[in-house]
């Protein structure tokens, strides 16, 4: 299926297949799960209505993170079966998923004046989303980071790996070193512990910021052979020109 | 090794070693429809090679048309973008770098090369292949004094410490060089060829060599 | 000899004809810490309680100045191309490089830091857990920065790019090497150091892969 998939070619016919329909689900998940975050769900007993900042934080945090074991598993393909598509995967996912982890950390801190009484606390959650967003700009920076573009691939991939790699190590000590945030409550041992009418919305806004997700990194990754397919045009005319 | 295989931190089984096991097959080097990519864009496609003991292949072409590109691709630091490329002779590699690092004497250089390979580095060794460039009287300066040519000089007399049988891939291994060790990398490449070694150069500059060669001209691909 | 000691001697005599680039990493490391007591004031009850990160600070601001110049000179004037080509398996090659990198350049900073400790008036019972501590953290710091080193190489600004590559790679190793260098009961060997060596474990098996991934394939300078 990888091999099948590898093809830049078939790969935009698929992507541009799946494009629209992807915008419209997007579209209407998060309308939906807005609308029931924002209006029609009730506010949390101890957090008041800035519990809604939830629905856009939470989605956004598990994208970071998500997104960041994609680009690995990109990293992975890439240095492993040398798919020129993991590359360009790696190159459309990276900025995304930084943008992701800033809006995690943003909407973290809006959330964290009413609550804590200060937009930053350095608590292991924040603290490790902080680093994660610090992955991402190394992965970014070093992709681009070479006077021909492609020489970055390799590099940059490899280090999506070690990221990978390291995530959990930086986890585990960010949460010795200090743990304020409160626990998890939608994945946790004990089942669900959320109240149905949060829940809901919830779920909306994670289905429909995935798809987002989806759209943006589609969108990047037709820019970026888009691009390249202009660079080798290029390189191809000023070729005939040297004659 | 094969262009599909995954090829990480390791080196393919071809270029192992300098040190071959005597009586091996009859040995070559066979380069089967390999692709050269550089900078992003396709400088050859379909390109095939075959050579045996004894042969010198002279690659020529314009700039940018993938003669260095190619060698560094037997040399197997980089990946053939299509293709297969096998080798069952030991590899010796001269490029456009000479392998010396400036900090140290032309000799250490040498003898650590020769230790690392597994190869003779005694000083009798050693001098016998600096004579054979003509490079004795400099071998002991630190290689950062020397000038272009006689780095040249001293990285090519690791040729002579490598074993009767290897592939020479040589990068413009005479630029630089006075007319008198041009002769001497002549003669060089003339006794390799007569043992039953193989030679594979760029160059733009012709070698005095006694065997007469083929020429592979690459195309410049527009 | 084997073709790693082999590499081994010739990193430990390169590093020594470039034992000037070195003095500048330890020179670097002792004006970070004499510009703490200038930024903070000079007052013992202000720097005691900093003297410990500072020096861990420095000491990984210092030990990044030196990493681009790892693997720079090898692949520029095509050693790493010959070893390649040699018996001497990449990472093998990756650990002697970091070995001498950690010995030249490591091992003066952790002779310097009983006297800097002094200087910002650090309680000295925890000197001997902050030597062991730094021992381990220099050491993956050393790991980090060759991955770090390997993957920039040929890269432009490479300084900049790699602090942005290694420092978030190596907070880990700081967050267990700064509770370990002042542990509250005294004992030196804590969880901390032992979750340090086991940071230190995981980069030893990773990070000579990685790096001779990074360096099994370069372009040469000047190659066309």
């Amino acid at each position: 299926m990888f091999d099948y998939l590898a093809n830049p070619a078939r790969f935009m016919r698929i992507a541009d297949r799946l494009f629209w329909p992807l915008v419209v689900i997007a579209t209407a998940l998060i309308g939906a799960g807005l609308y029931y975050g924002l209006l029609n769900s009730p506010p949390d007993y101890q957090q008041g209505e800035t519990v809604r900042i939830m629905y856009v934080h939470v989605p956004a945090a598990w994208i970071a993170t998500l997104g960041y074991v994609a680009l690995g598993l990109c990293g992975l393909f890439y240095i492993v079966w040398r798919h020129p598509l993991a590359d360009v995967a790696l190159r459309a996912m990276a900025p995304a998923g930084a943008m992701f982890a800033f809006l995690t950390l943003v909407t973290g801190a809006f959330w964290g004046k009413p609550m804590w009484g200060a937009w930053w606390v350095w608590d292991a959650r924040l603290t490790s989303m902080l680093i994660l967003l610090f992955f991402y700009l190394g992965v970014i920076a070093l992709a681009n980071g070479f006077d021909q573009p492609e020489r970055g691939s390799r590099p940059a991939a490899l280090l999506a790996l070690v990221g990978v790699i390291n995530v959990p190590i930086v986890k585990f000590s960010v949460d010795w070193w200090n743990t304020l945030h409160q626990p998890a409550s939608l994945l946790r041992s004990g089942g669900v512990s959320i109240d149905q009418a949060m829940l809901v919305p919830l779920l909306l806004m994670l289905a429909g910021m995935h798809c987002y997700f989806a759209v943006i990194v589609i969108l990047r990754m037709k820019a970026i052979l888009a691009e390249r397919r202009l660079t080798s045009l290029q390189l191809r005319q000023a070729a005939g020109d040297g004659r | 090794m094969s262009a599909t295989q995954p090829d990480n931190a390791n080196k393919s089984p071809a270029h192992d070693s300098l040190v071959r096991d005597a009586g091996a097959p009859p040995a070559g080097l066979r380069v089967d429809g390999v692709a050269l990519v550089r900078g992003g864009r396709l400088v050859q496609n379909a390109l095939s090679l075959a050579m045996v003991a004894g042969e010198v292949t002279l690659l020529r072409g314009p700039n940018g048309s993938g003669k260095s590109t190619l060698l560094r691709t037997i040399a197997g630091r980089l990946p053939a973008a299509a293709g297969t490329i096998e080798c069952d002779v030991p590899v010796l590699y001269i490029g456009h770098a000479d392998g010396l690092s400036p900090a140290l004497t032309g000799r250490q250089n040498l003898a650590d090369w020769a230790m690392l390979n597994g190869l003779a580095n005694d000083d009798v060794a050693i001098d016998a292949a600096l004579d054979r460039m003509q490079a004795r009287a400099f071998a002991d300066l630190p290689v950062r004094r020397l000038s272009h040519g006689q780095r040249r000089r001293v990285a090519l007399a690791r040729l002579t410490l490598g074993p009767s049988s290897a592939l020479w891939l040589l990068d413009e291994p005479n630029s630089g060089l006075d007319a008198a060790s041009s002769i001497a990398l002549d003669d060089l490449i003339s006794d390799h060829l007569k043992g039953g070694g193989m030679v594979l150069a760029a160059t733009h500059l012709p070698l005095g060599i006694t065997h007469s060669p083929r020429t592979l001209v690459l195309e410049d691909m527009a | 000899m084997s073709p790693f000691e082999v590499q081994l001697r010739r990193d430990l005599r390169l590093g020594w004809a470039g034992r000037g680039d070195m003095a500048v990493m330890l020179g670097f490391f002792l004006i970070i810490l004499t510009l703490v007591p200038l930024a903070v004031g000079p007052d013992a009850a202000f720097l005691q309680p900093i003297a410990v990160p500072m020096i861990w600070i420095a000491a990984m601001l210092s030990s990044l100045a030196g990493f681009t110049r790892i693997f720079s000179e090898d692949v520029r004037c095509g050693w790493v191309d010959q070893v390649a080509l040699s018996p001497l398996p990449l990472p093998l090659y990756v650990i002697a490089k970091a070995a001498t990198h950690w010995v030249i350049g490591a091992v003066p900073m952790l002779l310097a830091t009983p006297l800097m400790a002094l200087m910002l008036y650090m309680d000295t019972s925890h000197l001997p857990a902050l030597l062991l501590a730094l021992v381990l953290g220099t050491a993956a710091l050393t790991l980090l920065g060759v991955i770090g080193a390997a993957l920039t190489e040929g890269a432009r600004g490479g300084g900049g790019l790699m602090a942005v590559l290694v420092l978030p790679l190596a907070m880990p190793a700081l967050i267990f090497g700064a509770l370990a260098s002042a542990p509250a009961d005294g004992g030196i060997v804590t969880p901390h150091l032992m979750l340090l060596g086991a940071v230190l474990a995981v980069l030893l098996a990773v990070a000579p892969f990685i790096a001779a991934a990074a360096l099994s394939e370069t372009e040469s300078e000047s190659g066309a």
